[in-house]
């Protein structure tokens, strides 16, 4: 199970870091980092000149402006303000998520029958214990006032091997996985110049499939058992800002419905440096 | 490992915006609590083709919360033998407006300024520039040789005072 799990990790984390490498080439591209995702940095202009045509492999076109100035550029949707001005902008974010959930799984009915040998075994009872399983996650939030925020989010998890129960028909959870959809409404608030502390209710639906293998002699034949679950937490987390639109942090919570605990790292791209909390 | 190599410098290497971005050590510099803004004449072909003097404002906010900001507000003035008059931006799509500078970010714009109030679209001035009543040379809105000074101290409510910033024009950037 353990086994399981950590490959999950790394499989996340990898696919995180593929998506920072894209961001990174996005950096690049605007000159600097320090403008951010949001658009600072001088956008397509920075190049001076021409207005950054840009070179391309398309067989289209490269526009070229006259010049730069206002009123005569006009290439890659250029107007007054667009790479900076944030006028009426909320705030919103995009969440990332790699963490684990230690899952309750007696509440979880397994039922079914399967076929050994020509005869028909039916069981029927409950899983047992508690396992962690790896989560992967994608959050989007908007700020609804200076520190509230609300938003919607996804994501599905997965743990390994659980050991066999021995009987008639020994039996055996090979895999529980998930599928979760939640809401979210949350305050944040800022400690110190790149800090941010988070408290925040997140709740939904999931559901939980699960995949049971019994075995009788060398017979061996693997069910699928699916369920719905409700779910309830309460979350804190902190958040360290890296740049003005960009932070990465961990969370904890716990799940009063299922009874779970649940922690992880996130990273986080924000639409409006700091989330506009700041007024300095 | 490499994935995570990978994820930390990305993390570690985007740092915030620094005061030095922006501001070069050049004459044209004048920071501000909350806005860096830099100076500098322009030129280009369309600009020198029409004896326009241009300036680019290269502008960062080192704070973390937003800042307004409107280029609008800077006041051009051309001084020279006969006296001094207001420059105009030129601006045909009506696009100057106050805006909102967020924390640690950075931009530019530049903007030419005009002898005469040019609200044409460049296309329709350039086909019936010769109803406009020439200035200098017969080019519409074009600024005789002199010196050309930017006021910016009412662009922002935190650039107050920033002094002007002048540079000498002999129809081009000398």
């Amino acid at each position: 199970m353990i086994r399981v799990s950590s490959v999950f990790v790394c499989v996340a984390l990898a696919a995180l870091a593929n998506h920072a490498q894209g961001q990174a080439a996005v950096c690049a591209a605007a000159s600097s980092c320090g403008g951010g995702g949001g658009g600072g940095g001088g956008g397509g202009g920075g190049g001076g000149g021409g207005g950054g045509g840009g070179g391309s492999s398309s067989s289209a076109p490269a526009c070229t402006d006259q010049s730069e100035i206002l009123g005569v550029r006009e290439c890659h949707g250029y107007r007054y303000g667009r790479h900076w001005d944030r006028t009426g902008r909320a705030a919103w974010t995009i969440e990332l998520e790699v963490g684990a959930l230690e899952l309750d799984l007696d509440g979880l009915r397994l039922q079914g029958e399967t076929s050994h040998h020509e005869n028909t075994y039916r069981y029927d009872g409950h899983a047992e214990g508690r396992r962690v399983a790896g989560r992967f996650g994608l959050r989007i939030t908007r700020f609804v006032s200076r520190h509230i925020y609300l938003g919607a989010g996804g994501g599905f998890f997965l743990s390994g091997r659980d050991e066999a129960i021995d009987g008639e028909v020994r039996t055996s959870v090979l895999s529980v996985a998930g599928l979760e959809a939640n809401l979210i409404a949350g305050a944040a608030i800022p400690v110190g110049r790149q800090t941010q502390i988070r408290a925040e209710v997140v709740g939904g639906r999931r559901s939980v499939m699960t995949t049971v293998q019994t075995q009788r002699g060398d017979c061996i034949v693997q069910d699928t058992n699916g369920t719905g679950q409700w779910t309830l937490a309460a979350r804190v987390g902190v958040d360290l800002f890296r740049a003005a639109n960009f932070s990465f942090g961990g969370y904890g919570g716990y799940d009063f419905l299922q009874s779970e605990i649940q922690a992880g790292l996130r990273v986080v791209a924000h639409s409006r440096s700091f989330d506009r909390q700041r007024r300095r | 490992m490499r994935s995570l190599l990978l994820l930390a410098v990305f993390a570690l290497g985007c740092g915030g915006y620094a005061r030095t971005d922006v501001l070069t050590g050049t004459p044209g510099d004048r920071p501000g609590e909350c806005l860096d803004l830099r100076i500098e004449p322009h030129a280009d072909e369309y600009t020198n083709a029409r004896g326009w003097p241009a300036v680019r404002y290269s502008f960062g906010n080192p704070c973390q919360g937003a800042t307004d900001l409107h280029l609008g507000r800077a006041e051009i003035w051309w001084h020279g033998g006969a006296g001094a008059m207001q420059l105009h931006p030129f601006d045909p799509r009506d696009e100057l407006r106050a805006g909102l500078l967020d924390g640690g970010q950075r931009s530019h714009e530049v903007i030419a300024y005009t002898s005469t109030r040019l609200r044409e679209a460049p296309d329709v001035m350039r086909t019936a520039a010769s109803t406009y009543s020439a200035t200098e040379g017969g080019i519409p809105g074009a600024v005789p040789p002199g010196q050309i000074c930017v006021h910016v101290s009412q662009i922002a409510a935190d650039a107050a005072p920033m002094s002007a910033h002048c540079f000498d024009w002999n129809g081009g950037w000398l």
